[in-house]
């Protein structure tokens, strides 16, 4: 069960023309927070809320489906908050995407080369060029 | 995000099949909301819980599926079994969750 490109562009029209790259089948066994967390995490569904028997989510992280639990997700995992989008040669960069109420969606790492790389739920996961083009598309 | 309503796809010809109905769910399941990490976005979808509501006669169909490649039917198997087969420490490992359904349900004489 996949989505093609097509479904893709017209659920997140900011990928429209941006290039982006699928660069894995559809996969139930990990999320975009997990695949955000580094490459290493292809077996955990990483998510703080509803039932704790059905997702892992740190111990000493709170179990609150907001930008604060993240951010404390991500500084354990040694991330700090920084300023932009900017690749910075040495540093590894995740983005979190949140909606109008600021309850967390999605997550994207940055690549060496400066590309974003994010797995989208249960589906693909895809590289793209630039950050603008998730923000068109998940911050709404 | 902009999703198609479910209703509008969710009629069904009365002569489907086990098999034919849950497949139809999983697509729209999927299509619908299989982009969301969120755990509640994604059980509590009106397909997901159609499923749930399949009862007994849907477990094959989740465990055939388990058998290919792990699955987010360990979310719906608890629900519909009631049995907790999952231990603490593989919690969100759906590979190793799917693992341990499978092995709970050879055990319990399901055959799919």
């Amino acid at each position: 069960m996949g989505m093609n490109g097509n479904h893709l562009e017209t659920l997140f029209p900011g990928l429209r023309g941006s290039g982006h790259q699928i660069t894995s089948p559809p996969c139930d066994g990990y999320n975009c927070i997990a695949w955000a967390a580094g490459p290493a995490n292809t077996h955990g569904w990483w998510w703080p809320f509803g039932d704790p028997a059905k997702t892992y989510w740190p111990p000493q992280v709170p179990r609150e489906e907001t930008l604060d639990a993240f951010r404390q997700l991500f500084a354990l995992l040694q991330y700090s908050v920084c300023d932009d989008d900017a690749l910075e040669p040495g540093y590894e960069k995740v983005a979190l995407f949140a909606d109008d109420l600021g309850v967390p969606l999605h997550a994207a790492r940055q690549l060496p080369d400066g590309r974003w790389t994010s797995k989208l739920g249960a589906w693909k996961t895809s590289n793209i060029g630039s950050m603008t083009s998730w923000e068109q598309s998940m911050v709404r | 995000m902009a999703t198609a309503p479910a209703e509008q796809t969710r009629d069904k010809p009365t002569t489907e099949t086990v098999e034919e109905r849950f497949r139809r769910l999983e697509a729209i399941w999927m299509a619908e909301v299989g982009h969301h990490s969120s755990t509640t976005k994604l059980s509590n979808h009106p397909a997901f819980q159609e499923i749930v509501r399949m009862g007994q006669a849907v477990v094959p169909f989740l465990l055939r599926d388990l058998e290919i490649r792990p699955r987010l039917w360990v979310w719906a198997l608890p629900e519909i079994t009631k049995a907790d087969p999952v231990p603490v420490s593989d919690r969100g490992n759906i590979a190793k969750m799917s693992e341990a359904w499978l092995r709970w349900a050879r055990a319990n004489g399901y055959e799919w």
